[in-house]
């Protein structure tokens, strides 16, 4: 085994995986800080499974290598079977054993004797100790979610990966469970990388961000440095919503649609220029230059739908106060602006 | 030779198991470790090695030998078994979907009952059901002597061809009736809303659906029927199994038998390979339906024609058997015969056959585990070596042992451990179609977790694999059980000096026409042969296996 020099809890180098002609994973690179919590968002296919796989052990790589807590667990020479990996997995069908109690269950992992004490104290940290004699069917959805978890944290694993841990739970629970998993998982003080196709759920429940498209990652960051400043225009749209302009970009400003203003790249000649929804701020005035057409209010904000004067439909987010009337005109501000190369 | 409840019907790959990859496909995309592999391909070895002994020891034959393959009158057997393989398939087929259909679709009265005692003569060695055919009818058969009026004797092929149908159209029940219950029955109900008559809904829509089921059952009587040898003996019509046991046992030169065996088992092979191409181009449709299928109401005299069918076939495949044998019982104890049970053939069968089960369980786990979990291209040529060794008649595996161990095994030969040995190999098919079933409904990330939480691949076999296919197992194991219990030719040519089964006493004294001195070791056979049956039809009923 050899010991990589920096103390990141997860590094992956130069992945490859492929499945058939399908390459699920490309040259793929990611580094976990211990302590931290990173989640793989990717829509569907884009290979984040089959990383989260790879590093729990259940499948193995083509090419690459990856270390754990600094312990090279794969590379050319070494391949270490799931069961040496010390990584703890919480599948989205939550694979709890129907013919174990929950204490069975979360003790499973405490080799050689399963520590009474232990199982008491991750039950207590899951909120469930009193469950301790139950079966796993007789658990509602988000109780099951919490048995997995604490299964997986029982062994004091150096890192926790979750496969879409969510999505099985509906809407209700689902924000609970997010704040619940996210306070367990700092409580516990794990390393943890959850697979996820939501982006609210992404940017909601981690530190870091990791987005993925076919087999690659194309830009790892925190939530608001990834909302506001992605590194191109397909990462700006998965992430959020927003409006895309062609622009003409000159040394300090950029001229677009909604009219000209400040940029700090070095970009020139034709960009594309992405505004967010809620950047974007009608106020009304008898001689704006564009016209409310639509509006859905959700109670707490509501959607804008501004024509402009070239006949371009932009959405706006604003607050609940204002109030529009369908016809009334604008004038529009804008706060800030992305602005990337044509054809990036 | 009989297999489980719908496995082979089960075992392609579903629309679900396509519209899940991320369980299905993707698990275990680790190999497998060496031990795993180690144990199954051991598991084959008491088959393959003296099957390659004997092709071996074929090929290298006497032209003697080589001139009763290329005789006109191996030509005839070939054509012969062919026709009588043929003409048994298509009858039990037909019987078979229709009362699947006439149980399932129409709501009739008792149709539970009428399952279970369509189902039964599954248990009823097909040699039983041939004697009993034999002493019932003819001028001097049970018929005769009750009512003086004497029905023409029914033997030869006529005979055995309805022995036969009624010993497996049960495959093609119990494999069509499962497929019949996971049909959508929206679709019949688009194809009468278009206007379709109930009879060409059944014949465009239903049956091309039902299509893999047929397949599946078919093959199995098929098999059966190639390698059947108590019944075609008893019948005295000329089959494969039969010419071979005659060539072996009458004569001192024993390679003609082994070159005909050869030959067995290649239409044995034929007919599988026939069967895989079918179900090649076949679609399947196992989705489980959304609610439950309307069953027709038929009055009048469609109502009596139904119950009628199914009454003749009970009354045929277990009504006849099980009265003839009660009744020769009791003329024989009436007339003072002792009963002359031999304890040592009850303990023989039941021994043997416990054993067999207990070793075909043991068995099927690697095997399952290699063929469900690691789905390599070594795995799928593993589950094809299970079925081949299966397909092939009993009587020329025996054979092979008996010429290999003959030459090799020294004191091992016909000893009671290589019989056992021998009764699981040619059975595991049964054990491995019905563990791997209930294998493919336990989730791999189970498996997954376990080794996540620091376990090993054998620990987590032992303490999570194992644990949840039990029933699985359990059901494989008591399909060999039963199969065991049935087990002729094998058992003739293998058994140690002083073994005995209840199967071998049937039949010797079958054959020596002691008719009422083979009804009580047949009477019990059957008794003890329920127990498993029951164990069987029970997972039956249950709608979520």
């Amino acid at each position: 085994m050899t010991i990589t020099s920096d103390a990141a809890a997860i590094h992956c180098h130069q992945l490859v995986k492929r499945f058939g002609e399908n390459l699920a994973l490309d040259h793929f690179e990611l580094e976990v800080a211990p302590g931290q919590i990173l989640s793989l968002l990717g829509p569907s296919g884009c290979g984040k499974t089959t990383a989260l796989r790879i590093i729990a052990g259940f499948e193995d790589p083509d090419s690459g290598s990856l270390a754990i807590d600094g312990v090279t667990v794969v590379d050319p020479a070494v391949n270490l079977p799931p069961e040496r990996r010390r990584v703890g997995m919480v599948f989205q069908d939550y694979a709890l054993f129907p013919h174990m109690t929950v204490a069975g269950n979360v003790g499973f992992g405490l080799q050689p004797q399963p520590d009474a004490g232990r199982i008491a104290e991750v039950l207590e940290l899951v909120g469930l100790a009193t469950h301790s004699d139950r079966m796993p069917h007789e658990l509602s959805g988000g109780e099951q979610q919490r048995v997995a978890l604490a299964r997986a944290l029982a062994p004091r694993p150096a890192l926790i990966l979750l496969d879409e841990p969510f999505s099985n739970l509906d809407a209700g629970l689902r924000d609970r469970m997010r704040r619940d998993v996210r306070h367990i998982l700092k409580d516990a003080g794990t390393t943890a990388v959850f697979v996820t196709h939501d982006q609210e759920e992404a940017l909601a429940t981690s530190d870091v961000v990791a987005v993925m498209r076919e087999g690659r990652v194309l830009q790892t960051d925190t939530p608001q440095r990834l909302y506001r400043s992605p590194v191109d225009p397909w990462v700006a749209d998965f992430v959020g919503d927003g409006e895309f302009f062609d622009g003409t970009a000159d040394i300090g400003f950029v001229e677009t649609p909604l009219g000209t203003f400040p940029q700090t790249t070095t970009l020139r000649g034709a960009v594309t220029v992405m505004v967010r929804p809620e950047w974007i701020h009608p106020t009304r005035s008898g001689g704006g230059r564009a016209v409310v057409v639509d509006q859905e209010f959700y109670g707490h904000d509501q959607l804008i739908v501004l024509e402009l004067p070239d006949g371009r439909r932009v959405n706006s987010r604003v607050g609940a106060s204002p109030t529009f009337v369908i016809g009334d005109r604008a004038d529009v501000g804008i706060d800030e602006i992305v602005v990337f190369a044509k054809d990036a | 030779m009989s297999l489980g409840v719908g496995q082979l019907g089960d075992r392609g790959v579903s629309p679900e198991a396509l519209r899940e990859p991320a369980i299905v496909a993707r698990s275990a995309q680790r190999r497998a470790p060496r031990w795993l592999w180690i144990a199954a391909a051991a598991v084959l070895v008491p088959a393959v090695v003296p099957l390659a002994f004997l092709g071996a020891r074929v090929l290298g034959a006497t032209d003697a030998a080589w001139q009763v393959l290329f005789s006109g009158r191996t030509f005839e057997l070939v054509l012969r078994s062919m026709a009588f393989t043929t003409a048994v398939t298509i009858s039990a087929a037909v019987i078979g979907v229709g009362a699947a259909w006439l149980t399932l679709r129409l709501d009739l009265a008792w149709r539970r009952t009428f399952t279970v005692l369509i189902a039964l003569p599954l248990v009823i060695p097909s040699y039983v059901l041939a004697l009993t055919f034999l002493s019932f009818f003819g001028p001097r058969g049970l018929f005769a002597d009750v009512t003086g009026f004497g029905l023409p004797s029914i033997t030869g092929f006529l005979g055995a061809w309805i022995v036969l149908t009624l010993s497996t159209y049960p495959y093609v029940f119990l494999i069509v009736r499962s497929a019949l219950r996971r049909l959508d029955p929206s679709l019949e109900e688009a194809a009468r809303g278009l206007g379709a008559s109930p009879w060409r809904t059944f014949r465009t829509i239903t049956l091309p659906q039902l299509r893999p089921a047929i397949a599946a059952g078919s093959l199995l009587v098929a098999l059966y029927t190639l390698s059947d040898f108590g019944a075609v003996s008893l019948m005295r019509f000329d089959a494969f199994t039969r010419v071979i046991y005659a060539q072996y046992a009458g004569r001192i030169d024993r390679t003609p038998a082994a070159v005909l065996a050869v030959v067995l088992i290649l239409i044995a092979l034929v007919v599988l390979w026939a069967e895989q191409r079918s179900r090649g181009r076949a679609q399947y449709f196992s989705r489980r339906p959304s609610r439950a299928l309307r069953r027709l109401v038929v009055t009048g005299r469609q109502r009596v024609a139904a119950y009628g069918a199914l009454v003749t076939i009970v009354l045929a495949g277990v009504g006849l058997p099980v009265a003839t044998l009660t009744a020769w019982l009791i003329r024989g104890l009436a007339r003072g015969d002792t009963i002359d049970m031999r304890w040592g053939a009850v303990t023989g069968s039941v021994t043997g056959s416990l054993a067999a089960a207990l070793i075909a369980m043991a068995a099927a786990v690697p095997v399952t585990i290699l063929t469900v979990r690691y789905r390599s291209r070594a795995a799928a040529w593993l589950d094809r070596s299970v079925y081949v060794v299966f397909s092939i008649p009993h009587i020329t595996v025996a054979l092979a042992v008996v010429f290999f161990g003959a030459q090799y095994l020294g004191p091992l030969y016909q000893s009671f451990t290589v019989l056992a040995i021998v009764y699981a190999t040619l059975f595991l098919a049964q054990a491995t179609g019905a563990a791997g079933a209930a294998l493919l409904q336990v989730n791999p990330h189970l498996e997954e977790a376990a080794r996540g939480l620091g376990r090993s691949e054998r620990s987590t076999i032992r303490e999570i694999t194992v644990p949840l296919m039990w029933r699985g197992l359990l059901t494989g194991g008591a399909l060999v059980f039963l199969t065991t219990m049935k087990e002729l030719p094998a058992t003739l040519l293998l058994r140690p000096t002083g073994f005995d089964t209840m199967a071998v006493r049937i039949w010797s004294t079958a054959n020596e026409f002691f008719y009422a001195r083979a009804a009580a070791p047949a009477l019990l056979l059957l008794a003890i042969s329920a127990i498993p049956m029951y164990l069987m039809l029970s997972r039956l009923r249950d709608p979520g296996t």
